[in-house]
C-alpha cells in the first residue's frame, strides 16, 4: 500500500469518518464486482456493499496494521458475500443442463469474457473464493490462507482443482461452441 | 490460466458507481448508529487479531436482501431508512413505532419529538431541531444534546451508555435519532421515559419531555443453566423475544475485576449462526463473596422454533497488570503477573535527546510469522512507556492514563534479531510527550502486557432450551 494511504488508513482507524469514507470509495470497483461475482446481480450486490461498509465501519478500530486493510477489508465482503448466500433463498443450485440457460452477465458484449465469468460464477464457492483472490485482487497463497482460514496446502488443492474445473469446462464449451 | 484474461474478463463488469457511491454511504450511516460504546484504544493479540477480525461479521439484525423489501415501507420508514436502521424499518413496515407529536422551545429552539419505538431492549426516538442553532459553539453541520434521562446527573446516567445519536441537517435545522440500549435487568412491555435536555450544541435551555414507551410482545424462556471454568463461571439467564429483536441475558463471575468474559458465538442445534462477536449491554457489576458479576445483555438472531439447544463459545481475555522497575537497575527483567511474557533489558543509554533501550522479549512461541512480529513491533510502540518517578503513583488503575508532562509514552521500535525478537525503542525525551526535569535515576520503565496475551477461546458449552 502507498504511504499516502496507509496515512489514511490510520485516520480511519483513530475514528476519522471522511478518512474511512475516502479509503472505501477508492476501491468501490473493486468491491462491487467482487461482491457481483457471487451472487450475479446488482441489487445483492450493492446490498454487499452497504452490509461490508457498515461491519468495517464498527470495527475499523480493532485493525491495529494498517498494512493489511485491504486484506482485511476483503475478508469481511467474502463473509458478507457468504452470508448473503446463506441467508438468500434465491440461490437455486445450478446444473449443467441449467447453466446454459441463466446468463449472469447478460451486459458484457465479449463472449470470451461472459463465458469465463459465467463458469467462475458457477464453480464451487471454496474454489471460487481462491481463483478470485488468486487472479483478480492478486494475493499470495498465503494471504488467501489467512483469508479463508484454511492451511496453505488447501488453497494450492482448491486453485488447482478451480483451474482443472475452468479447463475441463473452456475445452468442452468450445468442443460444442 | 493467464492473469490477465481473468482480471479483464471480471474488469467488464460493468460498475453503477453512483448506487455503489450510495451504498456505501449507508453502511458508513448505519455503522455511526451501531457505534454505541465510546472508542478506547485497543490492542490486538497475536491470535485476536484474527478473532477480532470476526467482530465485523456479526451480520445485522435482519438480511441485507431487508433493505429491498423494506425500501417501500412508509413514511415513517423513510427517517429510518436514512439513518441505516433495519430494524426501525422493518418495525415501521410492520406499524409497530407510535407517533409522539410532542414539542418544547426554550432560548428560540424548538425540539420536536416525533416518533418512539420499544423493540426488545433497543429504544429509539426520533425528532427534529429547528431554530438559531448557529448562535452555539459547534462547528455548522454538527448537533449535540447535553441530556438526561429520568432523574439521573451528568454522567451517572446509564442510559448514556448506550446511546447514539444521528443526525442530518435540514433546511430549517435537524432532523435527528437517539438510539438507547435499555440498561435494567427486568424488562417492562411500557414505561414513561423522562427526558430533559441541557444544552443543545452548547446553547443552554431546558428542554422535557415525558415520553411513552411500549412494546406489545416481550416474552421469556428462562434458561436457568450455568458453566464453570478454572477461576470463573458463566450462568445463562434467559432469552427475551420481542416483535423484532431476541436478546440474550448472561452473568459472568470471575476472581478478577478486570477480565473480561464473554460469549463470541452461538450456533443452535440446527446450525443456525445466533450471534458471532456481538456487543454487549452491561447491566450490572458488582463484587460478591464469590467474586466479581456482570450481568450483561447481547442481541441474537430469531429463535427458530424447532432449535432444542444452543451451544455457546466463551472467550476470556485477562487483564495484566502493568509492571515496572527503575531505569538505573543497569540491566534487568520485567514480568508479566499472569504470563509467562516478560522482557529482559540488556542496555540503556541516552543520546542526545533520546533515550536507547535494548531488549529481547521473552516468552514468545518460537517460530513467530511476520504478521505476528508486525503486530508485537507496533504494540510495543504503544507498551513501553517511561514514567516520572514523582508521579507513578498518581496513575488511576481504573483510568491508567499516564500524567502529563511526566511520562513518555511513544517510542520508535526497530527489531534488531528475529531470532531472539531483539528490539531497539528510541524515546524522544524533547517531544510534545516529554518528562519535566528528566533525569535517568528518576526515571521509571513500565510495560503493559495486556496486549500480548492473547484472548482464550474456552471449550464451547451446551444449554438446552425449555420445551
Amino acid at each position: 500500500m502507498k504511504n499516502q494511504n496507509i496515512k489514511l488508513v490510520k485516520k480511519a482507524i483513530n475514528g476519522n469518518t471522511k478518512a474511512f469514507e475516502l479509503l472505501i470509495k477508492q476501491h468501490y470497483e473493486q468491491l462491487y464486482r467482487t461482491a457481483f461475482l457471487y451472487v450475479h446481480n446488482q441489487e445483492d450486490s450493492l446490498d454487499i456493499v452497504q452490509e461490508t461498509t457498515y461491519q468495517a465501519f464498527k470495527s475499523i478500530h480493532t485493525l491495529k496494521n494498517p498494512e493489511y486493510f485491504m486484506t482485511w477489508l476483503t475478508r469481511i465482503l467474502i463473509r458478507c458475500s457468504r452470508d448473503l448466500q446463506i441467508k438468500s433463498k434465491t440461490v437455486i443450485p445450478l446444473t449443467e443442463n441449467m447453466l446454459s440457460a441463466v446468463k449472469p452477465f447478460p451486459e458484457i458484449k465479449n463472449e470470451d469474457s461472459t463465458m469465463l465469468l459465467e463458469i467462475i460464477a458457477n464453480l464451487d464457492k471454496r474454489y471460487r473464493t481462491a481463483i478470485i483472490l488468486f487472479y483478480y485482487h492478486d494475493h499470495s497463497i498465503r494471504t488467501i490462507s489467512e483469508l479463508m482460514e484454511i492451511p496453505e496446502g488447501t488453497v494450492k488443492t482448491y486453485l488447482s482443482r478451480g483451474k482443472e474445473a475452468l479447463r475441463k469446462i473452456l475445452i468442452k464449451e468450445q468442443c460444442h461452441g | 490460466m493467464d492473469n490477465n484474461k481473468m482480471k479483464d474478463a471480471i474488469d467488464q463488469i460493468d460498475v453503477p458507481k453512483e448506487a455503489v457511491m450510495k451504498a456505501i454511504e449507508k453502511g458508513i450511516a448505519q455503522g455511526r448508529q451501531a457505534t454505541r460504546k465510546p472508542r478506547k484504544k485497543v490492542f490486538i493479540t497475536t491470535i485476536a487479531a484474527a478473532s477480532l477480525i470476526g467482530l465485523t461479521l456479526s451480520s445485522g439484525l435482519i438480511n441485507p436482501s431487508m433493505n429491498r423489501v423494506l425500501a417501500a415501507a412508509p413514511l415513517i420508514g423513510g427517517i429510518y431508512e436514512e439513518f441505516g436502521d433495519k430494524l426501525g424499518m422493518h418495525l415501521s413496515a410492520q406499524n409497530l413505532v407510535s407517533d409522539l407529536n410532542m414539542a418544547a422551545t426554550a432560548n428560540g429552539m424548538t425540539v420536536e419529538l416525533n416518533n418512539a419505538y420499544f423493540d426488545g431492549d433497543s429504544v429509539s426516538v426520533t425528532g427534529d431541531i429547528t431554530g438559531d442553532l448557529d448562535k452555539g459553539t459547534n462547528e455548522t453541520g454538527e448537533l449535540s444534546f447535553d441530556m438526561n434521562f429520568e432523574n439521573n446527573n451528568g454522567d451517572s446516567d446509564p442510559w448514556l451508555n448506550g446511546m447514539s445519536t444521528a443526525s442530518k441537517r435540514t433546511k430549517s435545522g435537524y432532523k435527528f435519532q437517539w438510539k438507547l440500549a435499555y440498561p435494567y435487568e427486568t424488562i417492562h412491555k411500557g414505561f414513561t421515559l423522562p427526558i430533559t435536555i441541557h444544552y443543545i450544541n452548547g446553547i443552554k435551555g431546558e428542554w422535557t419531555f415525558n415520553i411513552p414507551i411500549s412494546q406489545d410482545k416481550i416474552e421469556t424462556i428462562a434458561i436457568d443453566q450455568s458453566q464453570a471454568y478454572e477461576g470463573l463461571q458463566i450462568y445463562i439467564k434467559e432469552i427475551l423475544l420481542a416483535n423484532a429483536s431476541t436478546t440474550l441475558e448472561f452473568k459472568t463471575i470471575s476472581a478478577f475485576e478486570r477480565d473480561h468474559i464473554d460469549l463470541y458465538k452461538a450456533v443452535d442445534d440446527l446450525g443456525n449462526e445466533l450471534f458471532y462477536y456481538e456487543n454487549n449491554t452491561t447491566l450490572s457489576r458488582t463484587a460478591e463473596q464469590d467474586g466479581f458479576h456482570t450481568n450483561l445483555r447481547k442481541n441474537m438472531e430469531k429463535l427458530n422454533g424447532k432449535a432444542q439447544s444452543i451451544t455457546l463459545y466463551p472467550s476470556v481475555s485477562i487483564s495484566d497488570p502493568p509492571v515496572r522497575k527503575l531505569l538505573n537497575a543497569g540491566s534487568f527483567t520485567l514480568e508479566s503477573e499472569r504470563s509467562n511474557l516478560g522482557i529482559k533489558v540488556n542496555k540503556i543509554k541516552e543520546v542526545g535527546k533520546t533515550l536507547l533501550l535494548d531488549y529481547e522479549f521473552t516468552g514468545m512461541p518460537e517460530d513467530i510469522s511476520k504478521n505476528q512480529l508486525a503486530i508485537l513491533l507496533n504494540n510495543l510502540s504503544y507498551s513501553l512507556t517511561l514514567i516520572d518517578r514523582e508521579f507513578a503513583d498518581k496513575i488511576d488503575p481504573a483510568n491508567p492514563v499516564p500524567p502529563a508532562s511526566h511520562s513518555i509514552s511513544k517510542n520508535e521500535v526497530t527489531l534488531l534479531d528475529k531470532e531472539t525478537l531483539r528490539f531497539q525503542s528510541v524515546f524522544d525525551l524533547d517531544g510534545e510527550d516529554h518528562i519535566k526535569n528528566y533525569s535517568l535515576e528518576n526515571t521509571l520503565l513500565q510495560i503493559d502486557f495486556s496486549s500480548f496475551i492473547e484472548t482464550k477461546k474456552l471449550a464451547p458449552f451446551k444449554v438446552t432450551l425449555p420445551k
